[in-house]
This record gives C-alpha cells, structure tokens and sequence, in this order.
C-alpha cells in the first residue's frame, strides 16, 4: 500500500515537474504580459530615455550590445532593468545556419536574458554566419523543409539553453530562392507552429517585402497565426527607385501606420517596439509616434 | 549522393560567399568543408541579381557604421566617402567579433595606402581626409582593447592589420604584467 502512495506521489511530482519545464519555455500568448509601446534602447538616447521615462512603456535591448562582461555594461543593463520591462532582442545566433548554432554566442546571449529575466526574448528567422563566414548581415533563408528541419534542431538548443520563450522575427527578404517550397505566410507559419514560438511581427519588414517583392501584405497577414503574433516591430523606409529599403532612418510612413492597423485589428499584440537606429529626430517626435501607437492598439483592444 | 542539410549548408555558404567576396563568384573548392571539390552551382541558387542587390544592402550597412565611427573623416570626404569605402568594400570584408571597429581601422589604412593616396593627390580634401582618417581611428582604438591588441601583435610599427606576426613575447608579457597590476591607463596609452 505504502509503495502505491509513494509511486503515485512521485508520478504526479515528475508530471508537475515536466508540465512547469513544458509551461517555462512554451508560448502561451494569453499569459504573456501587455508591456504596451515601447522603443528600441540605443546609447544616443539614453538620457533622453531616462527623462521621459514615464512615456516609455518598455525597451528592447540589443542583447550582442550587452555580451561585454564589462562592469560598465553589466551597471548599464542593471540600471535599464531597475526601470524598465526589457525584452532582449538577438542579432547574430543565426538560427538558419545548416551547420549548427556558436555555442559561445548562445552562452553570451544566455547570460543577458538570465540578467534581465525577461517575459520573453528575440531572434530573427534568418542566417548570418556559417562555414565560418560571418556575412555582418541577416539573409533569407531558402523557404524549403530541409530549412525548416535545420531551423527545428538550432531552436531546440536555443530553447533548452534559455529558458525564457522565443519569439521569431521576419527578416527584410533581400534575396529569393528559385525553387522555394513554401510562400512568405506558410512559411512564417510552419515555423511558429512547429517549434511553439511566438512572431515579433516586423511591420515595416512585411510592407518592404510586399512592394519589392510584389504581393500582398494584408493577403499575407490574414493567413498568419492569429495567435502568435507576440510583437510587432515599426519604422519608417526608404525608397531608392522602385525598392524599398529597411534603413530605420525615417519617421513611420502613412503606409505602414495604416498596416499597423490591420495588423492591430487582425491580431491584438502584448507589445510594439519603434526601431530607430539612424538620423535620430528631436526626442518629442519619437514621443509623438509612440503615442500614436499606444493610441492604435488602445482603439482596437477596444473594438475587439 | 548529397544529404539535404548537405545541400543547405552549400547553398549557405555560397550565398555567403557571394555576399562577402565581391571579385570572385565561383565556388572555391574549400568553401565547404562538408563537400570538398564540389564547384557546382548549388541547388536552388539566388538569381545574381538578387545577390547583387543584397551585396549593395551590406556595402550601404558597413558605410553608415563606418560613418559613425570616422564622423569627422566623413564629414571632410562629404559625398566621397561613400564611393571611397565602396572601392575599399569591393576587396575587404570583416569578419566576426568587433568587425565594425576593424572595419574602420582597415579603413584607414586602406586609404593610407600609398596608390590610393596617389589617386587622389591633387586633392587637398582627400588628403586632410587621408590625414584625419589615421588620427581618428587611433583616438578610437585608443578606447578600446583594440589598439593593444594591436600593440602586442605589431609594435610601433603599425603595418596592416592583416599581417598578423607571431606575437612579440617580451611585448606580449609587458602588456600582461600592465594590466594584471591594474595600469590600464598606461595600457591604453599603448
């Protein structure tokens, strides 16, 4: 009778313990936190982030700005913490690489999410190193199964090294593939469902890549996982000819305000982040444009 | 037969390579450890036009970057700075850890050379530009761990940085000894 109860006590101790590793790193979008409007945090804004403090809901770090384990870095990152909801948000795991994933990167990457123990953390569905050449650059991958099997494994490390949940970016598409398999949509959509990720939808990504790549980018969003998308990412473009390029350099356009939108209405998100790295306007304008988003997302989790 | 994580790790590198090596489009034989010998073009290949135009993307990225960290150089060269460090790009590319930094020092020293000089020696602005450029990117490692490293690989005797030596032991043990007692001024004074 005594092993009965001691068995059973310790099959539902395992059963707990594997559902808490199981809740730890799934993705349950309900139960993530609304962290609102926030910007992405860059040294040249730092006081002014500092100041206007109570118009900033949340900064996303660049996580590789963070892997110099100097003191300075470590006090910045603390410093950030103490007053904001930080997200990390990686550039150079490569999580498309065929030949597997820098373990030294991913130790670096581990040490700021475990720093900032975040709601959750970033990458994008992109490769930028392999065969031990480092491209300096996010590049698409080829939308095929091999890719999505190659992408499944390097989430999988990622994921059982970092705790927190991932969420996967789309990239500016600057190169195509001849023989893809998958579209843009399904694409975007195998991977998220096959590896329980969330989608930090860049808006001004999928706009640049239906102009250049001529489709539609509210035809796209409609087929994405309604319930994936985490958050979202805005910016202004620019337009050299007929191209348009992802430079984070100008203030969000009209068009990618109205997608914003249709995004917000086709999916209410836990979070959306302004991108501005280059040609920084007077801070009252980055307030202006976040207030507006935090306006558009207020008005369509009203409707909704 | 070639596996299909074969395939993508080709094709991978491939891409990579075109993206990174401007004057060479063909496969070297050594591109992929995984298929030696294999110089045929990988399945699914981006058309060159699409690689071209991703090529110009990363050019476009490094200037900006570079721009930052050599803004006076940059405001002196004005609208020839960027088709200067095209010309550099075309031939250079940077790998890994601090590549924005050894980015800007080869830069530099790209411009420092004697037939780029010659090129552009009627021109007072290129030259002040030339000038400035060495000076700039010495202040810049000077914050760095960079100009040290430096100084352990090369000496006084600032060659490129490409021509890594066999480091100078006695060099090597002075800088060490600076920076275990804790003289990091005097280290980075190096």
């Amino acid at each position: 009778m005594r092993v009965v109860v001691v068995g059973a006590v310790v099959a539902v101790v395992a059963e707990a313990v594997v559902a808490a590793r199981q809740r730890k790193v799934t993705l349950g979008k309900s139960e993530l936190p609304r962290l609102g409007v926030g910007l992405g945090y860059r040294d040249a804004v730092r006081t002014d982030v500092f100041r206007n403090a109570n118009q900033i809901d949340f900064l996303e770090i660049t996580a590789d700005h963070f892997f110099d384990p100097k003191p300075e870095s470590n006090e910045l990152l603390k410093l950030l913490a103490s007053r904001f909801p930080l997200i990390p948000h990686g550039l150079g795991l490569s999580l498309g690489s065929a030949d597997g994933l820098d373990r030294g990167y991913l130790n670096m990457l581990k040490r700021v999410v475990e720093t900032v123990q975040p709601a959750w953390w970033s990458e994008h569905i992109s490769f930028c190193r392999v065969g031990g050449i480092d491209i300096g650059h996010l590049t698409a991958l080829p939308k095929t199964k091999a890719t999505l099997r190659c992408l499944k494994e390097n989430i999988r490390v990622a994921t059982s090294e970092i705790g927190a949940p991932l969420i996967l970016e789309n990239i500016t598409q600057s190169i195509e593939y001849e023989n893809d398999t998958f579209d843009e949509a399904s694409f975007l959509g195998e991977v998220l469902n096959e590896n329980n990720c969330g989608l930090l939808l860049d808006v001004t990504n999928l706009y640049i890549n239906s102009i250049n790549y001529r489709f539609d980018a509210v035809q796209v969003l409609n087929r994405l996982p309604r319930d994936r998308i985490v958050q979202l990412h805005f910016v202004g473009f620019d337009r050299e000819g007929d191209l348009l390029i992802d430079g984070h350099s100008h203030a969000t356009n009209l068009e990618i305000w109205q997608l914003l939108e249709e995004v917000v209405r086709y999916a209410p998100v836990c979070g959306a982040i302004l991108e501005r790295d280059e040609q920084l306007p007077p801070f009252s304008d980055i307030l202006t444009e976040l207030a507006n988003m935090r306006e558009i997302m207020n008005r369509d989790f009203v409707e909704t | 037969m070639e596996s299909e994580k074969d395939q993508l790790l080709r094709l991978q590198t491939y891409v990579a390579k075109r993206l990174t090596d401007s004057t060479d489009s063909s496969i070297p034989e050594d591109a992929n450890p995984v298929l030696p010998g294999n110089s045929t073009l990988p399945v699914n290949s981006p058309s060159d036009e699409d690689l071209a135009r991703s090529r110009e993307t990363l050019i476009r990225k490094r200037i900006s970057q570079t721009r930052h960290h050599m803004p006076l150089t940059a405001e002196t060269l004005g609208s020839r700075f960027g088709p200067l460090f095209r010309q550099y790009a075309e031939r250079n590319h940077v790998n890994g850890k601090n590549a924005i930094v050894r980015d800007s020092l080869l830069f530099a020293e790209w411009l420092n050379r004697r037939e780029v000089a010659d090129t552009a020696a009627q021109d007072e602005c290129v030259q002040m530009a030339i000038q400035l450029a060495t000076w700039e990117t010495m202040g810049f490692a000077c914050k760095s761990r960079s100009l040290c490293i430096r100084f352990v690989r090369l000496g006084w005797d600032f060659g490129s940085w490409s021509d890594r030596t066999k480091l100078p032991k006695k060099r090597r043990t002075w800088w060490c000894v600076l920076r275990v007692l804790g003289f990091r001024r005097m280290v980075r004074l190096y």
